[in-house]
């Protein structure tokens, strides 16, 4: 029989379909799914007849909302970005003290759900925050209202997101060849010169996808928008179905924001082609520049920054935590949104890697162009705010599946429709890092396509997967305005118990589901997210 | 032409990195139009130096002189934007972003008629048809060429090679290296070379500056440097050899391995013998030290014969290759003719 085997194996595999064809099947049904949101969100908007959608669609409201959103994302962009670009030139270029330790905790404000952070500045911000408590003795009654608003949404989002372009200008400024400025100064050119020509040049794609990030993290936020009060595309939609009951209009506006989003999504993509890849290894570390007479204003402008979105919501969070502790409120219902939160985001992340397999390996490995468009519709999450894909689901659900309605499943189904990019990702990254060498010699040794899948592909792409979940794990523990919409009646996730008591103003009942969603989200923002790009090279 | 003036001028310049001195106190001059090439094993300093030239290190002390203007000295310091260097960088550093046009054109931008001088330069190195290129699309040696190109363009005093042909392919290393030497002849220009390749450095430049442990151990014609080295160290880096116990008396040294002119006081001493230096001769030729051919590389146009000696140690010899001698055979070491350097046994 031993020597039989080698002969049974043609027989064997022709009985079983091929991991190829597999793979394909699945990859298609993936995309499809990945779908259904988008294409309902249209159907229900036009249902009520195109002429109906074309007046809702071309309302004054609708130009309003536009404008003001786009007016914020421009307000978030032009303050996060030179943050982000002074941070990374300063960490990476520069002599300032602790920079090192400065690099990681610059990136840390990404640890607070945008929600969270609102809460955190409006609790110490607002006319009557803690800061007007403080500065009471000198006769203070009443701060000026910047807390809430569009300043209050454009500092929290700006304050709190230009993380996402600084990692990655930090990781493009180390790849810059320090050689080429040292070209450009011998040349005649003044340190400014040279940054403003050679360097800043450099960093484009990172500043470009950077802004795309922050811009759609904007677009799409919720939380933040509505805990300062100011009214966006996603505020107006969710109060729309919430209040008045008027499904269609909350439709049509909600694809008016899928619209500006994939138009955002598309400028950024153009701008982005037409810069041109390359790749350098930077042929020794950068000389570092003396800030000189400028570091004691440098490290005052880093500690400042840093105080406002870092330190300050942290002892904001902890200080109403102890209060609410100290005050005898009642643990368990934090503890069981815990659980529930990390249950359904521990879900959300393995199915969302287990789908992202099918779907990267075929596009990977197959190489054709329908491989190609499975990968790309399988994106269709990103351009879609958690609270579209929603209320589309509610849609859908309602009309076609009255069984999901109200039902975790339907939640993590949201969840993983959003959150699938993040997995895609990650899993494809690795995938396309994997040299097919090694798959190659598994084959000629005699394995078939799904042993080796098992035995060498999966084992060695195991990092990425585990990344890819995790990132999915974070973000799905943060999401909010899905949860809002779908959650089964009572289950109270940390992100919606964080939401009520804010919304209703109890913030003694929002410290501790903050504090958990934080110190958990703290674990893979860190692995994740900032030392991949910071301690990259030690 | 007039007497040549000094571009470069160093005096006593010491360089620090953290608490290691990686310039030890170095002097040099170049004069114009001179080719140089700064020569040392890696983390001798020779890069320092000349980043220190340059203007990207400070040096603890001592002074750099251009074209007689103090560039650093004591209290002294003007930024690298203001020197006049050109610098070609290992991996020529072109600017990613930038056409090859672009790049050339880069430091003279805002001159008059800069678009003619980027043309002209261009054209000097003979690239005048890819300006609109971007630098991935260039080979190797294209690329160097443009970055020669680019330091050319802004007339600099001086131009400054750190290792530029490091990381091309050896075939084609020989090539561009003597295209880079004819541009810099054509172009009039002062400069020096910084490598860790003798036969680079050899063949590149007109007077060799051997750096070792952060000092300048010779300066000398690439003949001298090779003949007549000044240490055994000295020697040994800049080719294979062995140091050899001999006995100088009148002007002529005798040692195992035969005799030969030599510039050195009487008594004892070392010579440093290059495989080159030898000869191999038949067994039955009488003279010369006996010994037995154990092993042959050929290298083509020469080869490269280990002779083992009674004593039993191992010299090498180099020939022509049109001399054939088996691997086995006996044979007897002669002395090529000519001054040797000797040095002193302590």
């Amino acid at each position: 029989m031993v020597t039989g085997t080698s002969l049974a194996v043609p027989g064997a595999w022709a009985r079983r379909p091929s991991a190829a064809v597999c793979t394909a099947v699945a990859a298609s049904l993936t995309a499809l799914l990945a779908n259904v949101p988008l294409v309902y969100i249209f159907v229900r908007a036009v249902e009520a007849g195109v002429e109906r959608y074309a007046d809702l669609v071309f309302s004054a409201q609708t130009w309003w909302l536009t404008s003001r959103s786009l007016l914020l994302v421009l307000g978030v962009l032009g303050l996060a970005l030179p943050v982000a670009v002074t941070l990374a030139w300063l960490v990476t270029r520069t002599d300032l003290p602790g920079r090192r330790v400065l690099a990681v905790v610059a990136a840390l404000p990404l640890v607070f759900p945008s929600y969270v952070a609102a809460l955190a500045w409006v609790s110490v911000w607002g006319p009557r925050g803690l800061a007007q408590k403080a500065l009471a003795p000198l006769g203070v009654e009443l701060l000026p209202a910047w807390a809430y608003g569009y300043p209050g949404a454009w500092l929290v989002l700006s304050l709190f997101t230009y993380p996402y372009a600084y990692l990655l200008v930090v990781a493009a400024l180390r790849s810059v060849d320090p050689a080429a400025e040292e070209a450009a100064r011998s040349l005649g050119k003044k340190r400014w010169v040279v940054f403003f020509t050679t360097v800043l040049p450099q960093l484009k794609a990172a500043i470009f996808s950077g802004s795309l990030l922050i811009a759609l993290y904007t677009l799409s936020d919720f939380g933040a928008v509505s805990i300062v009060r100011f009214n966006t595309f996603t505020l107006s939609i969710y109060n729309a179905y919430q209040g008045l009951f008027d499904r269609s209009t909350a439709a049509s506006l909600a694809t008016v924001l899928v619209a500006v989003t994939i138009v955002l999504i598309a400028t950024e993509g153009w701008l982005s082609s037409r810069l041109r890849p390359w790749r350098r290894k930077p042929t020794r570390p950068p000389r570092r520049v003396r800030l000189g007479r400028w570091k004691p204003l440098a490290l005052t402008g880093v500690f400042a920054l840093l105080t406002v979105n870092l330190v300050t919501p942290l002892v904001v969070i902890v200080f109403w935590a102890a209060r609410a502790l100290a005050l005898g409120n009642p643990v368990g219902a934090a503890a069981e949104a815990a659980v529930r939160s990390l249950g359904v985001a521990g879900v959300t992340a393995v199915v969302a890697v287990l789908l992202s397999l099918p779907v990267s390996i075929w596009s990977v490995r197959g190489g054709s162009r329908l491989a190609g468009l499975a990968q790309r519709a399988s994106y269709s999450g990103y351009a879609l705010p958690g609270l579209v894909i929603a209320l589309a689901l509610v849609f859908f659900a309602t009309r076609l599946t009255p069984a999901l309605y109200q039902t975790a499943t339907l939640l993590v189904f949201a969840y993983v429709v959003r959150f699938l990019p993040e997995a895609i990702s990650a899993t494809t990254a690795s995938l396309r890092a994997l040299a097919p060498g090694f798959e190659e010699a598994a084959r000629s040794l005699g394995n078939g396509s799904w042993a080796v899948l098992r035995t060498v592909t999966l084992p060695l792409i195991r990092p990425g997967l585990l990344a890819g979940g995790g990132l999915v794990f974070l973000t799905t523990m943060k999401e909010l305005p899905a949860t809002l919409i779908l959650r089964p009646t009572g289950f109270d996730t940390l992100s919606v118990r964080v939401w009520t008591a804010a919304s209703e103003g109890i913030y003694s009942q929002a410290a501790l589901p903050s504090l958990i969603l934080v110190l958990v989200a703290a674990v893979p923002v860190f692995f994740l997210i900032v030392r991949p790009v910071l301690m990259e090279r030690s | 032409m007039t007497r040549p003036t000094t571009v470069l001028e160093i005096r006593r310049l010491v360089v620090g990195y953290g608490k290691v001195d990686a310039v030890r106190g170095v002097d040099l001059t170049l004069e114009d139009r001179q080719i140089a090439a700064l020569l040392g094993p890696s983390g001798c300093g020779k890069t320092t130096l000349l980043r220190a030239i340059a203007g990207f290190e400070r040096p603890a002390s001592g002074s750099v002189w251009l074209s007689g203007e103090a560039v650093s000295d004591n209290g002294t310091w003007l930024e690298p934007e203001r020197r006049h260097v050109g610098m070609v960088f290992q991996d020529g550093a072109l600017f990613p972003h930038l056409t090859v046009f672009e790049n050339v054109i880069y430091g003279v931008r805002g001159r008059p008629r800069a678009r003619d001088r980027a043309v002209e330069v261009l054209g000097q190195v003979r690239l005048g048809e890819l300006g609109h290129r971007f630098p991935d699309q260039l080979s190797g040696g294209q690329q160097q060429r443009v970055a020669l190109a680019r330091a050319l363009a802004p007339r600099p005093r001086i131009i400054l090679l750190d290792e530029p042909f490091a990381n091309l392919d050896a075939s084609l290393r020989a090539r561009v290296r003597q295209e880079v030497r004819s541009i810099l002849e054509s172009a009039g220009i002062a400069a020096i070379l910084v490598t860790h390749d003798q036969e680079e450095a050899l063949s590149f430049a007109d007077e060799i500056m051997v750096m070792m442990g952060g000092k300048i151990r010779q300066v000398g014609s690439p003949e001298e440097v090779y003949h007549q080295p000044v240490s055994p160290k000295v020697a040994r880096f800049l080719g294979n050899g062995h140091l050899v116990p001999c006995r100088v008396t009148s002007g002529r040294f005798h040692s195992s391995l035969g005799e030969a002119t030599c510039r050195a006081e009487d008594g004892p001493g070392r010579v440093f013998l290059r495989p080159e230096d030898l000869t191999l001769r038949r067994w039955s030729q009488g003279a010369g030290a006996a010994g037995t051919v154990v092993a042959r590389r050929f290298f083509g146009h020469d080869v490269l014969d280990t002779v083992q000696l009674a004593d039993g140690q191992t010299i090498e010899v180099r020939s022509l290759s049109s001399t054939t001698v088996p691997v086995g055979s006996p044979v007897r070491l002669a002395l090529r003719e000519r001054t040797y350097r000797v040095f002193s046994t302590v």
